[in-house]
């Protein structure tokens, strides 16, 4: 319900464009208020007038119908092999890095936690998120997820192989570091699917 | 042909393509590469950026077509690439703003009747008018807009609101200046 004439303009000027109004107190106010109805009126006269064509655009077309004619099937192909393999790594590293930070959590492999094994817990169950979302909709979490992976996978395999080499941890122990490695080979191989594929297209019409 | 009409033979022609069909992915680039290039132009202020924006956005569009699913309409599909071909665009522009051409420079296109929309336009912040173009010169609807510009339809709304009141003064500034000079 609108309470003041700024959110009834800001409702009529969605309704000019077909939106559906939210109630008919709307209506109420602006036939009661004589400001919102001449607005109404100077707002649709300025739409009419703003809703020009152009003449067209200039050509920017050929060069992609080119690249999609020239692309051998094969490699479209392995691109969505290549995409599957990603999204599968990426689902896994995210289920199995929930499962095991639940698992910690709860005491599973252990005494209960200390609070900064919980911080990490919580990190850890953070970054899984992060993994499945991009194997969810890689376009729209993959990009800045990559950095975040990429240092805690090398910081992860430099710490473990630090204590393997001390015989401080056993290679089981080390194993629960498994999903960020995952997760961070997911993210590498999609990333290259979506970088790779169109700057192949645009080189491959760069090559005539 | 009618607004829906295109979208409808877009989607079709989007469904063939990611399939592999490069007549239909001609048919595809030919049916939306006015929309395309009018909402670069629209986020880039500048027609030769817009050329290079929309040129990289059916490029990109060569593999991405491939994993059009029709969860959306093609041309919203297309309009989420080519706002991100601008947003990088933007950000390499800025970064070498004092190399290149000032992209919120007014020039001329050479597109009859898009000049006196364009100078109107460029006077808007580039969130207001992103959604201005994408409702009102596109024709998108509030909820396929806030998918394009991955935003709320709420944001959408008020988007287009606060462009309306400044494109309304604007009109009427012109208006009464035309009246002065008669």
């Amino acid at each position: 319900m609108p309470t003041d004439c700024t959110e009834a303009r800001t409702w009529l000027s969605a309704f000019t464009d077909g939106e559906a109004l939210p109630d008919t107190q709307l209506r109420a106010h602006v036939d009661d208020c004589g400001d919102c109805a001449s607005w109404e009126a100077t707002v649709n006269g300025a739409t009419r007038r703003m809703a020009l064509r152009p003449a067209g655009s200039p050509d920017v077309i050929t060069n992609a119908i080119q690249a999609f004619s020239r692309r051998p099937a094969s490699a479209a192909r392995g691109e969505r092999r290549q995409r599957h393999v990603a999204r599968i790594l990426l689902a896994a590293a995210g289920a199995l890095g929930l499962v095991l930070a639940a698992a910690t959590a709860l005491g599973m492999f252990g005494p209960a936690a200390s609070h900064s094994v919980r911080d990490l817990i919580a990190f850890e169950a953070a970054l899984s998120a992060g993994f499945l979302l991009a194997a969810w909709r890689p376009e729209r979490y993959l990009r800045g997820l990559v950095p975040v992976a990429v240092v805690a996978a090398v910081l992860t395999v430099s710490g473990s192989t630090t204590a393997l080499a001390g015989s401080a941890a056993r290679a089981l122990d080390e194993a629960s570091h498994i999903p960020v490695l995952l997760g961070a080979l997911g993210l590498f191989v999609m990333a290259d699917t979506m970088n790779g594929a169109a700057g192949r297209g645009q080189r491959h019409v760069m090559r005539q | 042909m009618s607004t829906a009409q295109r979208d409808a033979l877009a989607d079709a022609a989007a469904a063939q393509a990611a399939r592999g069909d490069a007549d239909a992915f001609a048919t595809l680039c030919r049916l939306l590469q006015d929309d395309v290039w009018r909402y670069c132009q629209a986020l880039l202020g500048d027609p030769h950026l817009a050329q290079e924006a929309a040129q990289e956005t059916f490029l990109r569009a060569v593999t991405a077509i491939r994993r059009f699913r029709g969860g959306c309409p093609a041309r919203v599909y297309l309009l989420v690439i080519a706002r991100r071909c601008c947003s990088a665009m933007l950000r390499r522009e800025t970064r070498h703003r004092h190399q290149t051409i000032d992209v919120t420079e007014p020039s001329h296109d050479g597109h009859a009747g898009t000049v006196e929309t364009q100078l109107l336009l460029r006077g808007l912040p580039l969130d207001q008018r992103q959604a201005f173009v994408l409702t009102q010169l596109l024709g998108l609807t509030y909820d396929e807009a806030a998918e394009v510009a991955g935003c709320r339809v709420g944001t959408i709304r008020s988007r287009v609101f606060r462009a309306r009141e400044r494109l309304v003064a604007t009109l009427t500034e012109v208006d009464l200046e035309l009246a002065d000079a008669h």
